[in-house]
């Protein structure tokens, strides 16, 4: 057996371990200590503790805290550290720069160092001097506190790569969206005015936006679905900016999409997130998030932005209103709305739930076009021209089997541009090749087509399509598109 | 040690003799039904490692909580997938290119669907909610409560509805407009209907 194969399994459980932290942490703010949300959580994470352990990760684990990540061995842990922000300030607040777990790590036991952890009267509970006795009185045994000075430094880069800006943002984005979602569980005031700036940063550092994508997909910490609205956020602002929609409409796609599933802060977390098949009257509350979501917005003291309220309301709804929930009188969703609906399903198709696989993006098209008329078929069409059929970041491999990866759209669905990882069988590449292609254009003969594509666990063949290659927007339909839209911008609104 | 300890220990031996037997039962079955020559597939293929990853973990869960699969035996832990057939893969892209190329407007609709909303968090909703959105109606619709026939409201704008989505030379403001204007009529004879109104589907 190889070492790889031994170190993906260790690496696996350390992270599966420090998501099970951050979710303890989420659970937290959210619910008693002794609910029955936080004791599964903490079992969770002593099993994967213990499971790190049995693929022979060194014990005790010891995980470090920086500033913004968390780190195992002085690797980051990306995934974990999504939606880690006030964990990581919570350490930060105490001085804690890395904490080491035992295998013999009870839940009780882990519940208490989380007591420490995160309430505010145990702030200086920690504090050099008189840690050991406080670590004895909470019955602390498995868990070291190693401090700031007392242990190696997490990484602290001061100059920021784009990758290390994405991840900011995105815990900016997951942060602000948690927060809200506990306010509204709570019946407290929204921060929308915070949703609305966190949005109008990351749609001006919006430079890569298939990084941040890449990135929001290895966060699977789900607290109120929270990775999901981020996830349909960035998909939403990818699309309207393709458009060609100003800062201030991207703002209020942002904040719309992102705030679209706030109604289920209301739903019962039993039923949000139970794995099996709901009941009838489970179902019934599941329906009602939209209309609560909409609802909830409406409370606020400050006026909301109707497009948030829209997407809230609508997102269920296809493009005659069917769906749910049933209005009072017929609504008929917005162009925002349409849009996020889009966004919705297919994020929903390609992520990984509790009780289903995640499809690739190109079989969740074809699923999306099975039920075509749930969607605004010309939203679900520049929804596809913009990601393509092989989003940036797709691993393929083409009918020569070379490896490869989607670095670019190029404006035809089925043909974005590629960066070869092998030459054709899986074989080096030979020297002198061209390391980029794109897809349908002839090389060395002969004409590349993507045979095979993949996600993080599992791969499927594409077939060969069917030779009707759609036809790229034309600049004269996008600028029309665009004069009209800007024609409605500048039109004085509508008096009551 | 106590003797939890040791049957535990006892247990977390069990369990890695077992992972490692099966991992190595697996990776020699693939290998075996590999078309792949020796050297390519003891390179490391990431797909499947994350398939033994995922599967040992799979199998941890079951040695660990053996009592969960034998309280609830119908709920399997095997995860949903959807099935896509290569044809309807096949036809995608000439799908994508069959509809017609239309102009998109983020705001299109936009206060037809705001007005709705209000009106239905106004008979549905209790509370700030509904307050909010009474006010609303008030203030930026002028919608207040003096009429009557509410279901006429309801007949009106779903048949005008309708019409104007099969009427391809309404044009788009138009279509708004009237829109607008029958939310704004439904919504007054639906608030001056006695009694509240109850959603469908609404939590019992």
């Amino acid at each position: 057996m190889s070492r790889a194969t031994t170190g993906d399994l260790q690496a696996h459980a350390v992270a599966m371990f420090a998501h099970d932290l951050v979710t303890v942490a989420l659970n937290r703010q959210l619910h008693p200590a002794d609910s029955r949300f936080v004791t599964d959580s903490l079992h969770d994470a002593v099993r994967a503790l213990k499971l790190a352990e049995a693929f022979g990760v060194e014990m005790p684990l010891q995980l470090q805290f920086g500033d913004d990540l968390v780190y195992h061995d002085g690797a980051a842990l990306d995934g974990p550290s999504l939606q880690a922000r006030s964990l990581l300030r919570s350490c930060a607040e105490r001085d804690v720069a890395a904490m080491s777990f035992a295998p013999e790590l009870t839940a009780d036991e882990l519940n208490r160092c989380f007591d420490l952890l995160l309430l505010a009267h145990n702030r200086d509970a920690l504090a050099r001097d008189q840690r050991d006795v406080v670590l004895r009185a909470f019955g602390i045994r498995n868990v070291r506190f190693l401090l700031r000075s007392a242990a190696d430094p997490a990484d602290r880069r001061t100059t920021l790569d784009a990758q290390r800006r994405a991840l900011h943002g995105y815990q900016d984005l997951a942060e602000c969206l948690q927060q809200n979602h506990v306010r509204a569980h709570r019946d407290q005031e929204l921060d929308v005015d915070a949703a609305a700036t966190i949005v109008e940063r990351t749609v001006a550092s919006f430079e890569e936006p298939s990084l941040l994508l890449s990135l929001a997909t290895q966060d699977d910490v789900d607290r109120f679905t929270v990775g999901h609205s981020v996830r349909v956020a960035l998909l939403a602002l990818q699309v309207a900016r393709e458009l060609g929609a100003s800062r201030d409409q991207l703002v209020h796609v942002g904040a719309a999409a992102l705030m679209h599933d706030i109604g289920k802060s209301k739903v019962p977390q039993e039923v949000l997130f139970k794995q099996g098949r709901l009941t009838e009257d489970e179902w019934h509350w599941m329906a009602q998030h939209p209309r609560l979501g909409a609802q909830i917005l409406l409370e606020q003291h400050h006026t909301v932005d109707p497009h948030a309220i829209g997407a809230a309301f609508c997102h269920h709804m296809g493009p005659t209103g069917k769906g749910y929930p049933q209005p009072a009188l017929p609504v008929v969703p917005s162009g925002i709305s349409r849009l996020i609906r889009v966004c919705d399903v297919f994020e929903a198709l390609t992520s990984v739930r509790p009780y289903k696989r995640a499809l690739t993006p190109v079989e969740a098209y074809a699923v999306m076009f099975r039920n075509e008329q749930d969607f605004d078929p010309a939203w679900l069409r520049r929804f596809v021209r913009t990601l393509g059929l092989f989003p940036t970041g797709t691993r393929v491999q083409l009918d020569d089997h070379t490896d490869a990866i989607v670095v670019a759209q190029t404006g035809c669905p089925a043909r974005p541009e590629v960066r070869l990882l092998s030459g054709p069988d899986g074989a080096p590449l030979p020297a002198g090749h061209p390391e980029r292609l794109r897809i349908g254009d002839a090389l060395a003969g002969r004409v590349p087509r993507i045979a095979q594509v993949s996600t993080h666990d599992r791969a499927i063949s594409v077939p060969e399509f069917d030779p009707a290659e759609p036809e790229v927007l034309t600049q004269t339909a996008h600028d029309a598109c665009l004069s009209t839209q800007m024609a409605r911008d500048l039109a004085p609104k509508p008096a009551g | 040690m106590s003797a939890g300890d040791k049957a535990q220990q006892g247990g977390n031996d069990g369990f890695r003799a077992a992972v490692a037997q099966w991992r190595l039962n697996l990776r020699t079955e693939v290998k075996k039904s590999s078309s792949l020559p020796s050297a390519m597939f003891d390179a490391c293929d990431p797909m499947l490692e994350t398939r033994l990853a995922e599967s040992a973990e799979a199998m941890l869960a079951c040695l660990q909580e053996p009592e969960d699969r034998l309280r609830d035996p119908g709920d399997s832990t095997e995860k949903r997938l959807e099935r896509v057939a290569d044809d309807e893969l096949r036809r995608l892209p000439a799908r994508i290119a069959s509809i017609e190329v239309v102009p998109l407007h983020l705001r299109t609709g936009l206060l037809a669907e705001y007005l709705g909303i209000l009106t239905d968090t106004a008979c549905v909703a209790n509370g700030p909610a509904q307050h909010g959105a009474v006010q609303l109606l008030q203030r930026d619709f002028g919608v207040d409560a003096d009429s009557d026939p509410s279901q006429l409201g309801t007949l009106l704008t779903q048949q005008v509805q309708d019409s104007l989505a099969n009427c391809p030379d309404a044009c788009e403001a138009t279509a708004e407009q009237i829109a607008v204007a029958c939310q704004r009529l439904g919504a007054a004879l639906l608030l001056h209907a006695p009694g509240p109104t109850t959603a469908p589907g609404a939590p019992r």
